[in-house]
C-alpha cells in the first residue's frame, strides 16, 4: 500500500474545500444582502416612510425636510445599535453552544445574560452608575456567573446537563433579582422594565453603540484569532489538546470573549430575548455542519434583531420591544430542544 | 533524520487521591512500534494521555529527545506527537474531509494560510486509510470500522514522528484490523514513524509489535520482544488467564490461546477445577 496519494485525489481535496469555501462566502453574501434590506427598512420607516433616496441624502448630510432629523438622529443609532448588539449576541451564543457541543448551552439560557442585566440594572437604578462603568459591571457579573455555573456543575469533570440544569436555575434567580430591583424605581416606565426583562433598542443613541462597537472589535477580534483553534474544541477535548490547542488557555481566552460581547451589548440594550440561543442552530441550518458557523451566527444576530425590532415597531397592532419579538420566536425553539433533550435521556 | 526517543521516567499519575499509574519507567523503542497490553481499567489510556501531555503526572515527566515535553510549546509537540483518543467525538454532520483537515491544525499558524502541502497531506491520509471514496460523506453516518479508519487519517494527516493510538482496532472486523495493523507497518517503514499502540488482542500485538509492553495495576509488569512477553506466566499474572502459547505458524511470533473452563479437551483441562468435556461437573 502507497503512502502517498496520487495526484489528482490532492486536486480533489482542494476543489472539495475551495466549493466550501465558495459556498459559505455565498451564503454570507445572502445574509449580508438582507442586512442591508433590514438596515434599509429600519432608516426608511418610521412615523412616515422616507424614500431609499431621501434616507441617502439625509445620511450624507443633505438637508431633507422633515426627515432628515429622524433619520440621522432616531434611525440611524437604533440601526447601528441593533446590528451591533444583535452581532454581538449571535457571536458571543454560538461560541458557547460549541464549546460545550450543546445548543441548550448559550448564555441566555444558563443565566450569563441574565447575570450582566442584572449588575447593569442594579447598577443603573440603585446606584445611578452610567456609560462604562455599567459595561463593567455587567462583563464582571457575566464572568462571575460563568464562574460560579462552572464551580457548581463541577464534579470530577464538568457535565453538559449538569451544567444547564444549574444554568437555568441561575438564571430564573437572577431574573427576580432583576424584578425586585425595577419594582423598587416606580418612576420607571414598563417600556423601560421591559428593556431589562426581554431587551429593546428604543431610543438608542450612537454613544451608545460605541461600547457594543469597541468590544465587538476587540473581543470579535479576539475570536476571530482563535477561530481554528474553536474549531478543533468542537472535537473532544482530547483530541483538541492532541492537535495542539493549549486548552486551557485559549478556553479562557475563549469563554472571557464571549461573556464580554454578551455582557457588553446586554448592558446597553437589556438582553434581546433568545437571539444569542437562536443565532448558533440557524446559523449551521443555512451552512451546513463543517465548521463553527461563527461569522454568520454574527450576521444571523444581527438580522434577527433588525427585523425583530421592525416587527415590534411597525407590523404589530402595538409597539413591542424587540425582545418580545425574538422571544416570541425563541421560545418554541426552546421548548422543542427540551422535549428532544428529554427524549434522548439528558442529551440534547 | 534520527528516530525520536521517547521516556516517561518515574511516572505517577492518575485522577485524584489514588493514583492510576504508580513510579511507572519505561523506553519506548525509538523508530518501531510498540504495544500496550493489560486488563481492561489497568491505567493503558491513562498512560497515553500521560505520554501525550494531556494528563500531567502528579511525579515524573516524560522525556522526549532529552527535553521534557512540559517545557515543549505545545504546537511544537503536536507537530511531533500525535495521538488517536480511545473515544473521539465527531461534531455533528461535519465530513471525511473536513475532519481530517484538522490533523492539519498543529502546522497552521496564526496568520499562514492553507496551503497545497496541506492538501497533499489530507490527500495521503485519505488515500492510505482507503477513505478517499467517503471524502464527502458526514462521519455520524459511517459505520464503525469506517469512522475508525477516518479517525486515523486525521492522525496521519497530522504527520508526526511518533504516533500514539489508543485501540485504533475496536469496531473493525478481522479483516479491517489486520489491514490497519499493515497499514501502520508501512507508516513505521516508509515513514519512520514511531508507532505506539494499545491493542486488546494479543495475537495481533505480538504479531505487528516489535515491542510489547504489559501493563498490570498502573505498573509495567514485562516489556520487551513478544517472545520475552508473550508466556503463559506473564499472561497468568497480567489478566489472570491460564493459556497455552504456541508458534503462530504464519508469523513466526508467539501465539496464545486461552484456556477457559469449558470446551477444554483432556490435555488442557484442569482437573478437578473445571466440567467435563460433556458438562458433568468435576
Ligand atoms: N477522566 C477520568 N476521571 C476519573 N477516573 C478516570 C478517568 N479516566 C480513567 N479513570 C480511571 O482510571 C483507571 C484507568 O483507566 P484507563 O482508561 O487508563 O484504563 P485502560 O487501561 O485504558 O482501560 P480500557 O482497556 O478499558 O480502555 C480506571 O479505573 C478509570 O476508572
Ligand atoms: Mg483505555
Amino acid at each position: 500500500m502507497s503512502l502517498t496519494a496520487p495526484a489528482p485525489l490532492a486536486a480533489r481535496v482542494a476543489s472539495l474545500r475551495r466549493a466550501r469555501s465558495r459556498g459559505r462566502c455565498r451564503i454570507a453574501a445572502l445574509i449580508g444582502g438582507l442586512l442591508a434590506v433590514g438596515i434599509t427598512l429600519t432608516l426608511s420607516v418610521g412615523h412616515s416612510v422616507t424614500p431609499p433616496l431621501d434616507v441617502v441624502r439625509a445620511l450624507t448630510g443633505g438637508d431633507v425636510p422633515g426627515a432628515g432629523f429622524s433619520v440621522r438622529e432616531l434611525r440611524l443609532p437604533r440601526a447601528v445599535l441593533a446590528t451591533l448588539a444583535g452581532m454581538s449576541f449571535g457571536l458571543g451564543g454560538v461560541v458557547f453552544q460549541t464549546l460545550l457541543r450543546n445548543p441548550l448551552a448559550s448564555p441566555d439560557i444558563i443565566g450569563i445574560s441574565s447575570g450582566a442585566s442584572a449588575a447593569a440594572v442594579v447598577a443603573i437604578v440603585l446606584l445611578g452608575w452610567t456609560g462604562a462603568a455599567v459595561s463593567v459591571a455587567a462583563v464582571l457579573a457575566g464572568l462571575a456567573v460563568a464562574l460560579l455555573i462552572y464551580l457548581l456543575a463541577w464534579r470530577d469533570r464538568v457535565s453538559g446537563a449538569r451544567l444547564i440544569l444549574i444554568g437555568i436555575g441561575i438564571s430564573a434567580m437572577l431574573e427576580s433579582i432583576i424584578a425586585w430591583v425595577l419594582s423598587r424605581a416606580p418612576a420607571w416606565t414598563l417600556q423601560e422594565a421591559l428593556r431589562w426583562l426581554t431587551g429593546s433598542v428604543n431610543g438608542a443613541t450612537v454613544d451608545q453603540a460605541l461600547p457594543v462597537l469597541l468590544s465587538l472589535g476587540l473581543f470579535g477580534g479576539l475570536l476571530l484569532g482563535l477561530r481554528r483553534e474553536i474549531g478543533a474544541m468542537r472535537l473532544s477535548d482530547d483530541t483538541a489538546a492532541a492537535l495542539g490547542v493549549p486548552l486551557l488557555r485559549d478556553k479562557a481566552l475563549v469563554i472571557l470573549a464571549a461573556v464580554g460581547l454578551i455582557a457588553v451589548a446586554t448592558a446597553v440594550t437589556g438582553p434581546i430575548a433568545f437571539v444569542a440561543f437562536l443565532s448558533g442552530p440557524v446559523a449551521a441550518r443555512v451552512t451546513g455542519p463543517g465548521r463553527a458557523p461563527l461569522g454568520t451566527a454574527a450576521l444571523i444576530g444581527a438580522l434577527l434583531v433588525l427585523i425583530g425590532d421592525f416587527v415590534g415597531q411597525h407590523l404589530l397592532p402595538a409597539r413591542y420591544p424587540v425582545g418580545v419579538v425574538t422571544g416570541a420566536i425563541g421560545a418554541p425553539y426552546l421548548l422543542y430542544l427540551i422535549v428532544r433533550a428529554n427524549r434522548q435521556g439528558g442529551h440534547a | 533524520m534520527t528516530a525520536p526517543t521517547l521516556q516517561a521516567l518515574g511516572l505517577r499519575a492518575g485522577y485524584g487521591a489514588t493514583p492510576i499509574l504508580k513510579d511507572l519507567t519505561l523506553a519506548l523503542p525509538p523508530g518501531g512500534i510498540s504495544a500496550i497490553v493489560g486488563a481492561n481499567a489497568c491505567g493503558k489510556s491513562t498512560l497515553l494521555r500521560c505520554l501525550s501531555r494531556l494528563l500531567r503526572p502528579e511525579r515524573g515527566q516524560v522525556v522526549l529527545d532529552g527535553r521534557s515535553v512540559r517545557d515543549m510549546p505545545t504546537r511544537d509537540l503536536a507537530r511531533r506527537l500525535g495521538l488517536l483518543p480511545q473515544a473521539p467525538i465527531a461534531p455533528d454532520g461535519i465530513t471525511v474531509a473536513d475532519l481530517v483537515s484538522h490533523g492539519r491544525h498543529p502546522h497552521q499558524g496564526l496568520l499562514s494560510r492553507w496551503t497545497r502541502a496541506d492538501d497533499a497531506a489530507v490527500a495521503d491520509a485519505l488515500a492510505a486509510t482507503r477513505t478517499a471514496e467517503l471524502a464527502e460523506r458526514a462521519v455520524d453516518e459511517l459505520s464503525g470500522g469506517q469512522r475508525q479508519r477516518v479517525w486515523i487519517a486525521m492522525a496521519l494527516a497530522q504527520e508526526t514522528d511518533i504516533l500514539l493510538l489508543d485501540e485504533p482496532t475496536t469496531f473493525l472486523d478481522i479483516a479491517h484490523q489486520v489491514e490497519v495493523l499493515d497499514l501502520l507497518v508501512d507508516l513505521n517503514r516508509g515513514r519512520g514513524t514511531t508507532v505506539v499502540m494499545v491493542l486488546h488482542d494479543l495475537n495481533l500485538a505480538a504479531r505487528y509489535a516489535d515491542h510489547l509492553i504489559a501493563l498490570r495495576d498502573g505498573q509495567i509488569r514485562a516489556a520487551g520482544t513478544p517472545a520475552e512477553v508473550l508466556t503463559e506466566e506473564i499472561v497468568q499474572q497480567v489478566f489472570g488467564l491460564s493459556c497455552v502459547v504456541i508458534e503462530d505458524p504464519t508469523s513466526g511470533r508467539p501465539m496464545m490461546l486461552p484456556r477457559g473452563r469449558h470446551r477444554m479437551t483432556q490435555a488442557h483441562r484442569a482437573p478437578g477445577r473445571d466440567p467435563e468435556p460433556d458438562g458433568t461437573p468435576p
